[in-house]
């Protein structure tokens, strides 16, 4: 074994490192140092991010070009980007770098979302942040994986983390609710992900990710057609799209904010990795392509219905959220549609796009938990709708951020959330998929009405006494101003988003 | 066997019967591992209790574990499928990684419902129901 490969992983390596001395120092610290530890886990994510930008740049100048944005596109005697390391175990791309990015960026901020609670709640001990570093280094790794044995280990690093950050607020039934539906239901959807793996190991013999493995079986082996729709469930259940995606809700409702955060944004992007790894890679054969691709537009037709229609009539604000998220999901996996011809060139477009409306929805919905985190009374976030009404008068910045997330979200012009969309529904249409994209789009009008109904509330003249306090804690409001001007510049400069390719 | 070829038992029809029925069937073992998964996944979709939704969770990590270590087997006696030098060791090692996955869920899920009940009293799904819209 090479050595000297290990340096791809290095970002992965550093989370790791962090979340040792973050537990470490927990022990060492007196509780009034307590302040240090959210300061450490955030400098652990930006060196990781640091590192990875660096392997990024040396990659590009070794290779006179951009690393391929999914090495599985151009074979290596194609010049392609030399990428498998670890027995091809793993795989180093654009796209898994881009999604190890977006993972890195929601761990960060949703640690200093979490920063501003009481002393003795157990979301400021080290065990809290070391999870949030876990479940981050099994993101990355989940991005990065080429093999089913370190795509479920990577998964499993990733959910079991999380499961623990889901039920830390132990007083708090809602926060033991929310971990409990998630364990079962992420361990349920794990069982059939597995035994898809093993369905399609019996047939192929291989752990391996690459299309070449399904190349000598029959598209009409009865094991690979059910390994893959047992595949298909789990990954599905995992990224919240519409037959399985009634747990969504209920989970990042009853979760502490900042791991709610955590969820949406890191969690999403690392399962979308996963859609991209299988459908994109190992699915694309010739004799695949042809059947799933029916299928994922159908399912990502009704969970932007599903999600957008059951949002409408919400009155919490997590819980808008929270469909918001689901209804998103399916506008992700628009980008995961490919035509008959299978062209890599035009495939490349869809993943940058699918990478780009990651990075935008992961800052959006970022800011807008973190906004919904300062919004406190009796130590828990106030998420009622009405809690919101006149919150422009007295937190005309907060306000004035949080209009612009739910406004991004809904996909208005100036905003990231616009050109994400653009860049998804133009990848579909490009595939051929006029009438998914079409419906696409109606839905995101009709998702206008529950986005601005937030923002009215905000800007409501008649504001009564029961506007919401908001704590102050300058970490929250460095994530949320930080996540108000990321929107409006990556929606004015949409090119630095795609310009890490 | 003697030098003859012929079964020194006499009563070889019920060694040929013992033989048969301990002999590897990819075919059993597959719907034995199915059987079991679908008592799994029934388990947890139909109780009510979390404890009890928790073990059948384990039961279908089982049957998963089963079915991989049958295709392993299956890979030994037919040798691997076609380009491929080996791939029989790949089955056995999933499974002991499943075992490890298995474990860690069961360790923290123990723990969240034990969190959940000092809190409750209760881990009757029907119980759980502090979120509605």
């Amino acid at each position: 074994m090479n050595v000297s490969q290990l340096t791809e992983l290095l970002p992965v390596g550093v989370v790791l490192i962090s979340a040792l001395v973050v537990v470490f120092l927990d022990l060492i610290l007196s509780p009034k140092e307590r302040y240090i530890l959210p300061m450490a886990a955030m400098a652990g994510c930006l060196l990781a991010l640091g590192v990875l930008g660096q392997n990024y740049l040396s990659a590009v100048q070794l290779y006179k070009s951009a690393p391929p944005w999914f090495a599985g596109f151009a074979p290596q005697s194609a010049g392609g980007y030399k990428t498998a390391i670890l027995g091809g175990a793993f795989v180093i791309d654009g796209f898994g770098m881009a999604i190890s990015a977006v993972a890195l960026i929601a761990g960060a901020l949703s640690v200093l979302c979490s920063t501003h609670n009481d002393e003795d709640s157990a979301l400021s001990k080290g065990e809290f942040y070391g999870l949030v570093l876990l479940a981050v280094s099994g993101m990355m790794l989940l991005a990065f994986s080429h093999d089913f044995l370190t795509l479920l280990i990577s998964l499993e690093i990733m959910s079991v983390a999380t499961y623990i950050l889901a039920g830390s607020e132990r007083d708090d039934v809602r926060s033991g609710e929310s971990a409990l539906k998630y364990l079962v239901l992420g361990a349920f959807s794990t069982a059939f992900l597995m035994l898809g793996m093993a369905f399609i190991y019996g047939s192929t013999g291989s752990f391996s990710l690459s299309p070449v493995i399904l190349h000598s079986s029959d598209p009409r082996n009865y094991l690979v057609i059910g390994g893959f729709g047992l595949l298909v469930v789990g990954i599905l259940f995992k990224v919240g799209a519409a037959p399985f995606h009634f747990w969504v809700p209920d989970v990042y409702q009853g979760a502490p904010t900042g791991v709610t955060a955590l969820m949406a944004v890191g969690v999403k992007a690392a399962a979308f990795a996963m859609v991209g790894r299988l459908l994109f890679e190992t699915f694309r054969a010739p004799g695949f392509r042809e059947h799933w691709t029916g299928l994922v537009a159908a399912v990502a037709v009704l969970t932007m219905a599903v999600g957008n229609l059951i949002a409408l009539r919400q009155s919490s604000v997590k819980r808008l959220l929270a469909y918001s998220g689901i209804a998103h999901s399916g506008y992700l996996l628009l980008g995961f549609l490919i035509n008959r011809r299978a062209d890599p060139a035009v495939m490349e477009e869809s993943l940058h796009a699918v990478a780009f409306y990651l990075l935008a929805y992961g800052v959006m919905t970022l800011g807008a938990f973190g906004v919904v985190s300062l919004t406190r009374e009796d130590g828990r976030s106030l998420e009622n709708l009405e809690d919101y009404n006149g919150l422009a008068k007295e937190h005309p910045a907060l306000a004035l951020c949080m209009a612009v997330f739910m406004l991004s979200l809904a996909g208005l012009p100036p905003f990231s959330g616009f050109f994400a969309k653009f860049m998804i529904f133009s990848s579909a249409i490009d595939q051929g998929f006029i009438l998914p994209a079409v419906l696409g789009i109606l839905t995101s009008v009709a998702s206008l009405y529950y986005y601005l109904r937030v923002v009215l509330r905000m800007y409501m003249p008649e504001a009564d006494s029961a506007s919401a306090s908001c704590k102050y804690a300058w970490t929250s409001n460095l994530l949320v101003y930080g996540a108000g001007i990321g929107s409006v510049l990556l929606g004015i400069f949409p090119h630095w988003g795609i310009g890490m390719h | 066997m003697d030098v003859t070829g012929m079964p020194i038992l006499a009563d070889a029809g019920l060694m040929d019967f013992v033989a048969g029925l301990f002999s590897f069937k990819l075919v059993s073992c597959l719907a034995l591992s199915a059987a079991i998964f679908s008592i799994g996944a029934m388990g947890v979709l139909a109780r009510r209790n979390v404890l009890v939704m928790l073990i059948s969770v384990e039961v279908m990590l089982n049957a998963v574990m089963l079915a991989f270590v049958s295709f392993a087997r299956a890979m030994v006696n037919l040798g691997p499928p076609a380009g491929k030098t080996f791939a029989a060791e790949g089955g056995q090692i999933f499974a002991l990684f499943i075992i490890a996955v298995a474990a860690a869920e069961a360790a923290v899920g123990l723990a969240i419902v034990i969190a959940y009940f000092r809190n409750r009293q209760t881990v009757d799904t029907r119980d759980i129901k502090a979120m509605r819209n």
